[in-house]
């Protein structure tokens, strides 16, 4: 039994010591991968990159500093066009505000009447007229028409404003 | 053909004395070794590459101490061990160091396994060297997959030739205990 055991320890040594000496054998079939020079260049790559890369970095960053300067430059042009924006709405509004104000065409009664300034308006009328059998409804169908629009009467500079109230 | 023994050490010597382009050729002539010394001690391909590197940066940087008489390969050899060591150190929290089998190229007409089971004994066996005590998983790196006498493994290692030999002893005790299991 126990020379059983030596000769089964002997052989499991040795089949250790056979796969220790395979395993060694396909180590030394291994070359090392690039010659000396190849990876001694890598360093001398590395410094290139080191000075080159921040160089890129630098101006990468100032181009960026720039372009934010830029669009803080333009801030207040758009704050100006949103001003106008605002301004034109505004007048707009304003101009709304005016024609929808009820217009007062009366003559000031502190303005004296003179005969080279008064102008004497006929209000012209607008009629509606329709096409015979059209409906008066439908706008396609109506026309508007001007009848008469009397041009202003001017005064007669030599007449006065009596001779005027007499005509 | 790389340059023999006494050629490698007439090469330092030269390095040594400010010589750079033979230090050059020496660094030709020992690179593909000291890749499989760090392949032997559980380092994959790209770890190892650059170990050998790291070595052979720092043996022209030390190559001042080089000491005329020396035996070149052994010096560097020990150069190599440091970095190995290094490296492992620094990845503590890595148990294991097992040679990737799988990886390397084992071919038929040198007794490479036939079946599956055999390909898996191997792959234990790497494992098993892998999880060994550091100084007896060097020892058995140096003096099994390097073929190493012990005189050199301990220079290597740095210690006593009868330190190498008990730990070589306990490493392939352990080997025989870890394999039996399976």
């Amino acid at each position: 039994m126990t020379d059983e055991r030596n000769n089964l320890e002997d052989r499991e040594g040795r089949m250790i010591l056979d796969d220790l000496g395979r395993i060694g054998r396909a180590i030394d079939r291994e070359k090392y991968p690039g010659v000396a020079w190849q990876r001694y260049e890598q360093p001398r790559r590395r410094r290139i990159l080191r000075i080159v890369f921040p160089a890129v970095a630098t101006a990468a960053a100032a181009a960026v500093v720039l372009l934010v300067a830029a669009s803080f430059m333009n801030a207040p042009n758009k704050r100006q066009r949103i001003e106008d924006n605002q301004t034109v709405r505004k007048d707009a509004g304003t101009r709304q505000t005016y024609s929808d104000a009820p217009m007062d065409w009366s003559i000031p009664t502190d303005m004296a009447p003179s005969a080279a300034t008064c102008m004497i308006f006929e209000v012209p009328q607008f009629s509606l007229i329709t096409t015979s059998g059209a409906d008066p409804t439908d706008e396609d169908s109506v026309e508007w028409s001007l009848p008469s629009l009397s041009l202003p009467v001017m005064p007669d500079a030599d007449a006065g404003w009596e001779s005027l109230n007499d005509a | 053909m790389p340059p023999e023994r006494n050629e490698q050490n007439r090469l330092m010597d030269a390095a040594a004395s400010g010589n750079d382009d033979a230090f050059g050729a020496l660094a030709l002539a020992c690179q593909d070794r000291l890749f499989r010394f760090a392949l032997a001690h559980g380092l994959g391909n790209a770890d190892a590459a650059e170990a050998t590197q790291e070595t052979l940066l720092r043996a022209y940087q030390g190559r001042s101490n080089w000491r005329v008489g020396s035996n070149a390969m052994s010096w560097l050899y020990g150069i190599a061990m440091n970095v190995v060591r290094e490296r492992w150190r620094s990845r503590a929290r890595q148990k294991s160091a097992a040679i990737d089998v799988e990886s390397l190229q084992i071919s038929a007409d040198e007794g490479a396994p036939e079946d599956q089971d055999a390909r898996e004994r191997l792959g234990l066996l790497s494992e098993a060297i892998g999880f060994l005590p550091p100084r007896q998983r060097e020892a058995v790196a140096c003096r099994y997959l390097r073929q190493m006498s012990v005189h050199e493994t301990a220079l290597v290692m740095g210690c006593a030739e009868g330190t190498v030999k008990a730990a070589v002893f306990a490493a392939l005790a352990n080997l025989r205990k870890t394999m039996a299991k399976y």
